[in-house]
């Protein structure tokens, strides 16, 4: 059956048919409605017009949480398949794809989280840990040092190594209690803890740091000191300051030791890149 | 046979995340592979470790989802430019993309939806076509979608792919299980649609699986390639000749091995094909 146009009525423009179809596959308003989508669609034994676009509405729909989920498997698996698919729909009304790529779609979820789950902050700061985890994974690569920089290094002018972080890393703030829960929704896990996201709620919040190491991405808590003097490293310093910033606090023999601790730490690690 | 503007590269498979370290390792006898552009967009990582070993032993097609050619919203100038970077490290055999449309008011529905196959339509396309091409500085392919619904038209889909090719003179993908699909879920002649198909411009052929949802079939790229379109796929080969051929398998991705049989049957249908055309050939000389 051809779509119900009268023989006299001009046929929409393109650009209004492209809004009217992808407003109703998707739910999102794109303005005042020029076409009713199941108009311009022909009918016929097979499928209707309402059928034949809800192919494309469901596909849309799953589409998008097939994509989330990949991304933040442990989240889906905290709030369950049903909820997750809720969260996706709700999440995607407020904050559309507006990115070429699928990769950029869970980009704003922890925020949006934080905002629209304020009641459950576990779920905004695992979505945090998952969304580094992933925005790293694909990162720029760059020569990491090793520890023969600095053993070849002059000793005498050790101080002037020039450290900086590597660009494959991010400081991320979550609820205390969020690398417990991450580990605890490993894909083999059998239950949800939720003692463990009921506590996170009430713990301080803590920095963990995410960092991509050759093809493979890692995270780890942070103490307020290494924290500090990772940021520090952030966009260039030398061994140096760090030392000179420990022995303030802590004093000088127990600075050194513990400056060349974090140093062979992030050497093996691989968080430093290795100076020109 | 009519010879196509774009070398055939015998038979290849689409470069999925679970085969990676099996190709890289491995290095299967397999003639090429097609890679998902936007997979390989990015900054570095295990994809573009993956890509860059792949393609030192391998020849390599780029295929977007993202190009939304036929979208009245402006070209994605930053897309454009992503994928120019991509394809100068990458030096594909070619790169490919949809005849389809998936953004509206900038927003992306992540699909591929069918045009309406009007005029205005075309020579919507055929701008938009000429522009990429001369972005990139080569000849692009499009294929055609598999579609569950007609929007109100002047032409029929082969008939505005046929004339946006020659207009905007750019390639086709010949995807023969979406002609299969589409020609079904809306009563279609896949004969005629081949037919009407200008066989210089056809560079590569898509193969996949597909399922049905009631009345429909759906294009979910699951499965093995089913008889009917063997059979097209035959048809196809012995209409324009030997082409680039590829197995897409998306979804339940199953063990490598399982996807180089799907390509033994590939080489037998063309080879069979081939042999039909030839004693057809002989028969009327």
């Amino acid at each position: 059956m051809r779509p119900e146009r009268p023989l006299c009525s001009p046929r929409p423009p393109l650009a209004s048919v492209q809004a009217a179809l992808l407003s109703w596959i998707t739910g999102q308003g794109l303005g005042a409605p020029a076409v009713d989508p199941p108009s311009l669609i022909h009918s016929d034994a097979r499928a209707g017009a309402d059928e034949r676009l809800a192919v494309y509405a469901h596909m849309y729909r799953a589409r998008l949480v097939e994509a989330l989920e990949s991304q933040f498997p442990r989240l889906a698996r905290l709030v369950g398949a049903e909820a997750f698919a809720d969260l996706t729909a709700d999440y995607v009304a407020d904050a559309p794809s507006r990115h070429p790529s699928l990769r950029e779609l869970g980009r704003a979820l922890p925020l949006w989280l934080a905002e629209r789950r304020a009641e459950r902050p576990a779920l905004a700061s695992l979505a945090a840990l998952e969304w580094a985890r992933v925005d790293l994974y694909d990162q720029a690569d760059e020569a990491a040092m090793t520890l023969e920089t600095p053993r070849a290094w002059p000793p005498e002018r050790l101080g002037e190594l020039p450290l900086r972080l590597i660009a494959a890393h991010r400081f991320v703030e979550v609820a205390g209690g969020t690398e417990a829960l991450w580990d605890a929704l490993s894909s083999d896990a059998t239950e949800v803890p939720s003692a463990l996201v009921a506590s996170s709620a009430l713990r301080p919040s803590a920095p963990l740091l995410v960092w991509r190491q050759e093809i493979a991405v890692y995270h780890r808590a942070l103490a307020p000191d290494e924290c500090a003097a990772l940021a520090a490293l952030a966009d260039g310093s030398c061994f140096g300051v760090i030392c000179e910033r420990l022995a303030a606090v802590h004093g000088d023999e127990l600075a050194a030791g513990r400056a060349f601790g974090w140093l062979s730490t992030w050497l093996t690690d691989g968080l430093l890149v290795q100076p020109a | 046979m009519t010879k196509s503007l774009f070398p055939n590269l015998g038979r290849g498979l689409g470069l999925r995340r679970e085969h990676y370290r099996q190709v890289v390792e491995d290095r299967p006898a397999v003639g090429w592979f097609e890679v998902i552009s936007e997979n390989f967009m990015v900054a570095g990582g295990n994809p573009r470790r993956v890509l860059d070993a792949v393609r030192r032993d391998y020849p390599v097609v780029l295929h977007g989802v993202s190009l939304s050619i036929g979208s009245t919203d402006p070209l994605d100038e930053r897309y454009l430019a992503e994928l120019d970077a991509l394809a100068r490290a990458t030096e594909p055999a070619w790169i490919s993309d949809h005849l389809c449309w998936g953004t509206a008011h900038g927003i992306n529905a992540h699909d591929l939806l069918p045009l309406p196959y009007t005029e205005e339509a075309l020579a919507h396309a055929v701008r938009r076509v000429e522009r990429v091409q001369e972005r990139l500085g080569r000849r692009i392919l499009l294929e055609n979608p598999s579609s569950y619904l007609v929007l109100d038209g002047d032409m029929a889909e082969h008939e505005f792919l046929a004339e946006l090719a020659r207009r905007a003179d750019c390639g086709i993908l010949l995807d023969v299980n979406n002609v299969f699909v589409s020609a079904r879920n809306h009563g279609w002649d896949a004969h005629a649609y081949l037919a009407a198909l200008p066989a210089e411009r056809i560079g590569q052929i898509h193969l996949a699986g597909h399922s049905a949802d009631g009345a429909l079939l759906i294009d979910t790229h699951d499965g093995t390639v089913c008889d009917e379109v063997w059979q097209l796929y035959a048809e196809a080969i012995e209409r324009f000749g030997p082409r680039s051929t590829m197995i897409e398998w998306d979804a339940d991705v199953p063990a490598f091995e399982v996807l180089e049989r799907e390509l033994v049957r590939a080489a037998q249908f063309e080879a069979a094909a081939l042999g039909k055309k030839r004693e057809e050939t002989r028969d009327a000389a």
